[in-house]
C-alpha cells in the first residue's frame, strides 16, 4: 500500500477505535440540575349574611325599615371593591300605575353602623339606572379608612329604606309588590410584584 | 449574542409564557354573592254597611230614631282616620220655609257602640254638620283612639249608632210640613303616620 493510503487507514482505525471506546458517540461531559416551582393562584371570595335583608309587607307611604347584612372577604385575596349592582321587578296589583315606578319611592339610606350618617342617599330605580349605565357603587369603600375588603375582615353594611310620602295621592301602589335583587360583584386589586 | 439581547430575550419568553397561561387574555378574578328582598305595600279599604242607614217618613217634631250600622276595614292596613262629609239636599214641599232651613232642626248624634259601652264622636245639628268640610270634617277614627288607643284594624268594627232627632223647639214648626231632606254622608279613610317595619 502507498503512504496516503496507509495513512488513511490509520485514521480510519483510530477513529473507529474511539467510536468504539466510547460506545459509539461523542458525548460531553454533563450534567442536569432540575428547579422545581409551583403557581398557585389565590381565591376571591365574598360572602353574605343573611342572603334575604328586607322581607316587609303591609307597607304604608311613610313607613321606614332598617336592615344589616354582612360581607365577608371569605378568600384568600384581599378584594378591591364590592359593586352593589340593583335589578328589581314590580307586581303591579291592579294594573292601574301607568308609566309611575313604585321604586322611585323606596328610598335607600346607607347608614354607619351605628345608624346614623348618611353615606349614601338614592332612589331604588335610580340605582337601578346606575347598575345598568355601568356605575353601581362600591359599598365596600363607604366603611372605615381602608377602601376595600381584605382577606378575613366583614363589613356591616347598614341600610334604611323609605317608602316616600309625598302627600299626595299614592293610592296606585296599594297592594304592590317589589322584588329586589342585589348582586354584589366583589373584585381583585391591581397585580402586584411577588 | 450579547448580553442585553440575551436578557431581552429571556424576558419576552417569559411574557410569552405568562400570556399563554393566562389563556391569551388579562380577566380579573371575580365573585359574585347576592341578596334577595321583597317588598309589599299594603292595601287601605273602608266600606261601610248598610249604605242606606235612615229612609225615614211621616216625621214630626219630636220625632227621632236610632240606627247602627258596621264600619269595616276591608284592607290588610289599620286606617287611622276616618273623615266624615255631609250633603244635604232640602225640599221644600210647599216652597214655605222663607230662608229657614229644615236642617236646623235635625240633630245627629253619632257614638261608636264598643264592647264595653258606647263612646261619643260628636253631637250637632244637620246644618252645622253640614259646613264642616275639608280639616273640619268629625274624624270618627279619633273617637275610637280615644277609647281604644288604636287605629283601627283590618276586620269588622265595633258598630256606629246613629240617633237622629227632629228637634221640637216649642214654637210653630209647620213651614216643615211635608218636606223631605236626603243626607249623604261620605267616608273618608287615610293612612295613619308612618312607622319603623
Amino acid at each position: 500500500m502507498n503512504l496516503k493510503k496507509r495513512f488513511a487507514l490509520t485514521l480510519a482505525s483510530v477513529g473507529l477505535g474511539a467510536a468504539l471506546v466510547s460506545g459509539g458517540t461523542f458525548a460531553y461531559f454533563s450534567d442536569t440540575a432540575v428547579v422545581n416551582n409551583t403557581f398557585a393562584t389565590g381565591t376571591l371570595d365574598l360572602s353574605v349574611n343573611p342572603t334575604v335583608a328586607f322581607d316587609v309587607a303591609n307597607l304604608k307611604p311613610g313607613d321606614y325599615m332598617v336592615r344589616y347584612f354582612e360581607i365577608t372577604n371569605s378568600g384568600t385575596l384581599d378584594i378591591q371593591d364590592v359593586l352593589m349592582k340593583t335589578t328589581y321587578t314590580i307586581e303591579d296589583a291592579k294594573g292601574d300605575n301607568g308609566s309611575e315606578d313604585f321604586a322611585n319611592y323606596l328610598n335607600v339610606e346607607f347608614l354607619t353602623s351605628d345608624g346614623q350618617v348618611v353615606l349614601l342617599n338614592q332612589s331604588l330605580a335610580k340605582l337601578k339606572q346606575l347598575s345598568d349605565s355601568g356605575k353601581a357603587p362600591d359599598i365596600s369603600s363607604l366603611y372605615g379608612f381602608m377602601k376595600h375588603l381584605p382577606v378575613g375582615d366583614s363589613d356591616v353594611i347598614c341600610m334604611k329604606i323609605v317608602f316616600t310620602d309625598t302627600g299626595l295621592d299614592q293610592n296606585i301602589f296599594q297592594g304592590d309588590k317589589v322584588n329586589l335583587k342585589w348582586t354584589l360583584e366583589a373584585h381583585q386589586g391591581k397585580g402586584v410584584a411577588k | 449574542m450579547n448580553l442585553k439581547k440575551q436578557f431581552a430575550l429571556t424576558l419576552a419568553s417569559v411574557g410569552l409564557g405568562a400570556a399563554l397561561i393566562g389563556g391569551g387574555t388579562f380577566a380579573y378574578f371575580s365573585d359574585t354573592a347576592e341578596v334577595n328582598n321583597t317588598f309589599a305595600a299594603g292595601t287601605l279599604d273602608l266600606s261601610v254597611d248598610p249604605t242606606v242607614v235612615f229612609d225615614l217618613e211621616n216625621m214630626k217634631p219630636g220625632d227621632w230614631s236610632t240606627r247602627a250600622y258596621s264600619i269595616i276595614n276591608d284592607g290588610t292596613l289599620d286606617i287611622g282616620n276616618v273623615y266624615l262629609s255631609t250633603e244635604v239636599t232640602e225640599t221644600d214641599a210647599k216652597g214655605d220655609n222663607g230662608g229657614e232651613s229644615l236642617d236646623e232642626h235635625i240633630y245627629v248624634n253619632f257614638k261608636w257602640n264598643i264592647d264595653n259601652g258606647s263612646v261619643p264622636v260628636f253631637d250637632m245639628s244637620l246644618a252645622e254638620l253640614k259646613e264642616k268640610t275639608g280639616t273640619d270634617r268629625p274624624n270618627i277614627a279619633e273617637a275610637w283612639w280615644a277609647a281604644t288607643g288604636t287605629d283601627l284594624p283590618p276586620g269588622d268594627l265595633d258598630d256606629i249608632l246613629v240617633q237622629i232627632e227632629f228637634r221640637d223647639n216649642g214654637e210653630n214648626q209647620n213651614k216643615f210640613q211635608g218636606d223631605s231632606i236626603q243626607v249623604k254622608w261620605t267616608f273618608e279613610a287615610t293612612q295613619g303616620e308612618g312607622e319603623a317595619l
